[in-house]
């Protein structure tokens, strides 16, 4: 990076620390340090929502989501929507109706404090160890690409934020993550108009949606039906976005405090109505649009030789290592399909020009090149993992940050860089909070019942606040060495969100089952699900429904034992 | 509605109000067009993706 990249990275740390720490001000008890007073215009607490949900992952990933993959990806929101309007109706009314600071506590005033425990024990689990893992993901794409150092690369993506968090709590969250996503829409918006600007003069934006269309990129919808029925497997189409993400999006929005608290920082419940429906109204556009920027790359790469690898630390590993040979036919056979890509896609932009009708033999054509460079990168994967033993070969996180670092103009890759770093910040800040906020509200209060000062609650509060900042940033050292076990982590929240939602669905839905019932049966479920999951037989976005409808289930059952064993008892 | 307390079920909620009271014309006011745009979302990405195939 060049020096005006490092004024523009250091200079935008400062502005968003200085604004967090400027904001912090007017902490007195928990109240204001978890809930902000509860004096949150919608809008504000509608950037917390988008800003705690983005984390630095979304913008790595998603455009190189779209590059291999296509817009299909973006299927797995449409369910998110229809989550917001149950959530503001049934949900969100519960939250408030008796001045909670966390969804965990309704479930001690609904069920019984062993029902809040289990609940809040399995969030403060999945929560402490992705928020480790959303500190590691990217400080790893960050370190191999640009030569930095992982240990301190770690330390600035999970460490430079706690300065704020711990000493302005959910108030300095909102108002930073706020500035935050204009930063961050402002450099994405800059990276999709330059990718743009990249292509060759004769091919204009809508020349550059057909060449991406015409190798399939651009089908948003797929119904996961084919000649064998539906695919269960099959991670994105309508189906499993729709009723799957509804599930998802249902336990994330609806029963994760790091969103909870988001909303429950609102001034009145219509404002916390009002942001959580707009969330419903702008995530999926803002996604489609991040997804269409990996499209618009994979048009200019077209009019380009790519790298087969776009980890090119690792690409370099492997050119010297014992698959170098065989890795290096692969990489010439490689850029004669990436040349024949090119020769079609510019056929392709004389038919657009002339305004003749494109054969469908010359879109086929640019398929099958287009296939074709992917299988020869699919091949190189596959040698590189024989080549570097351990390395994680998928490269779609690589894919936007290479474009970023080699063909943005100085100024503007410190500001993309210092992007990656604002949208993790404002996911972790979040998740320190709601776990602050349930180690404080949950654990330590109910269990230590002795007295304290508004003072001394604050500050015990701050002290949380720091330690799962600790101990965030040692899963992250850690995650170095857990390799494979990383995207187990990842699955982790389907693996608990399911349960955790099914209990607050009996909780809302099912007044007449008591604790007992849900306890036992969220117990057996998440065996269940687990059980499930390691069978490896459906895609894990499934495991929410199971995990919810399990619950239901078993606690009706439990519920209908214990009214028939009632009667008994009472005739003996 | 009836109240069913002490559950602290979402119907105990006096938030709710204007949600009981309302019925319908309420649900479909305040959550009809987040459903409607959803819709039109779905119908322009299958639209985008067949023009541009």
């Amino acid at each position: 990076m060049s020096i005006v990249d490092w004024l523009v990275l250091l200079f935008t740390f400062a502005i968003v620390i200085g604004y967090g720490v400027y904001k912090s001000r007017g902490q007195r008890d928990l109240n204001s340090f978890f809930l902000s007073n509860q004096s949150m215009p919608w809008y504000l607490v509608l950037f917390a929502i988008m800003g705690t949900q983005a984390s630095a992952i979304t913008f790595l990933s998603a455009p190189g989501q779209a590059y291999t993959d296509g817009l299909r990806f973006v299927q797995y929101y449409f369910g998110l929507p229809l989550a917001m309007v149950v959530i503001a109706a049934f949900f969100l009314p519960a939250y408030r109706s008796s001045g909670f600071y966390t969804a965990y506590e309704y479930l001690e005033h609904r069920f019984d404090r062993k029902t809040r425990l289990l609940t809040s024990f399995l969030f403060l689990l999945q929560r402490g160890l992705s928020t480790g893992i959303s500190i590691y993901a990217p400080s790893l794409i960050l370190s191999a690409l640009m030569g930095w150092d992982i240990a301190i690369t770690n330390l600035c993506m999970g460490g430079l934020l706690i300065l704020y968090a711990v000493s302005g709590g959910s108030k300095a969250i909102t108002y930073t993550q706020t500035q935050q996503l204009l930063i961050i829409f402002s450099g994405m918006g800059i990276a999709g108009y330059l990718a743009v600007e990249g292509l060759p003069e004769s091919w204009s934006f809508s020349d550059a949606l057909h060449i991406s269309g015409a190798t399939g990129k651009l089908n948003a919808i797929t119904t996961g039906i084919n000649s064998d029925g539906f695919n269960w497997k099959d991670k994105y189409n309508l189906f499993s976005g729709i009723i799957g993400g509804f599930f998802l999006a249902l336990s994330y929005f609806g029963t994760d405090q790091s969103q909870v608290g988001r909303y429950l920082t609102a001034s009145s419940l219509k404002e916390s109505r009002r942001s959580l429906l707009m969330n419903g109204f702008v995530k999926i556009p803002m996604q489609f649009l991040i997804l269409l920027i990996g499209a618009l790359l994979l048009t200019l790469h077209s009019s380009q030789n790519p790298p087969i690898h776009f980890n090119t630390a690792l690409l370099e590993k492997a050119q010297k290592s014992t698959v170098g040979a065989e890795l290096g036919e692969l990489e010439v056979r490689h850029e004669a399909w990436a040349a024949k890509r090119t020769e079609k896609a510019e056929l392709l932009t004389t038919y657009l020009n002339s305004g003749k009708t494109i054969p469908q033999e010359l879109k086929d054509e640019l398929r099958i090149s287009n296939d074709s460079v992917e299988s020869c990168r699919k091949a190189a994967q596959s040698l590189m993992a024989s080549g570097v033993p351990g390395s994680d070969v998928n490269d779609t996180n690589y894919i936007f940050l290479h474009f970023v670092i080699n063909t943005l103009p100085e100024g503007l890759v410190g500001l993309l860089i210092a992007v990656i770093f604002l949208a993790a910040w404002g996911s972790i800040a979040a998740a320190l909070n709601s776990l602050a906020s349930t180690c404080m509200v949950d654990w330590h209060m109910p269990l230590r019942s002795k007295a304290r000062s508004a003072e001394r609650e604050l500050m015990l509060s701050r002290l949380y606040t720091l330690a799962w900042g600790v101990f965030s940033i040692a899963v992250a050292f850690l995650a170095g060495q857990l390799g494979s076990l990383i995207e187990a982590v990842n699955i982790l929240g389907s693996l608990f969100y399911g349960t955790i939602l099914g209990i607050f669905c009996v909780a809302l839905f099912m007044p007449f089952i008591r604790g007992n019932a849900v306890f036992i049966a969220a117990l057996i479920t998440e065996f269940a699900v687990i059980f499930v999951f390691l069978s490896d037989s459906i895609s894990f976005l499934w495991l929410n429904v199971i995990g919810c409808f399990g619950v239901l289930l078993g606690a009706s059952l439990l519920h209908l034992l214990k009214q028939k064993k009632a009667p008994a008892d009472a005739r003996a | 509605m009836e109240i069913r307390e002490p559950y602290g079920c979402f119907l105990t909620s006096s938030a709710t109000d204007e949600m009981t009271h309302g019925h319908f014309k309420f649900l479909l006011k305040e959550y009809g067009p987040v459903i409607s745009f959803l819709i039109i979302q779905i119908l322009f990405y299958t639209w985008f993706g067949a023009y541009f195939s």
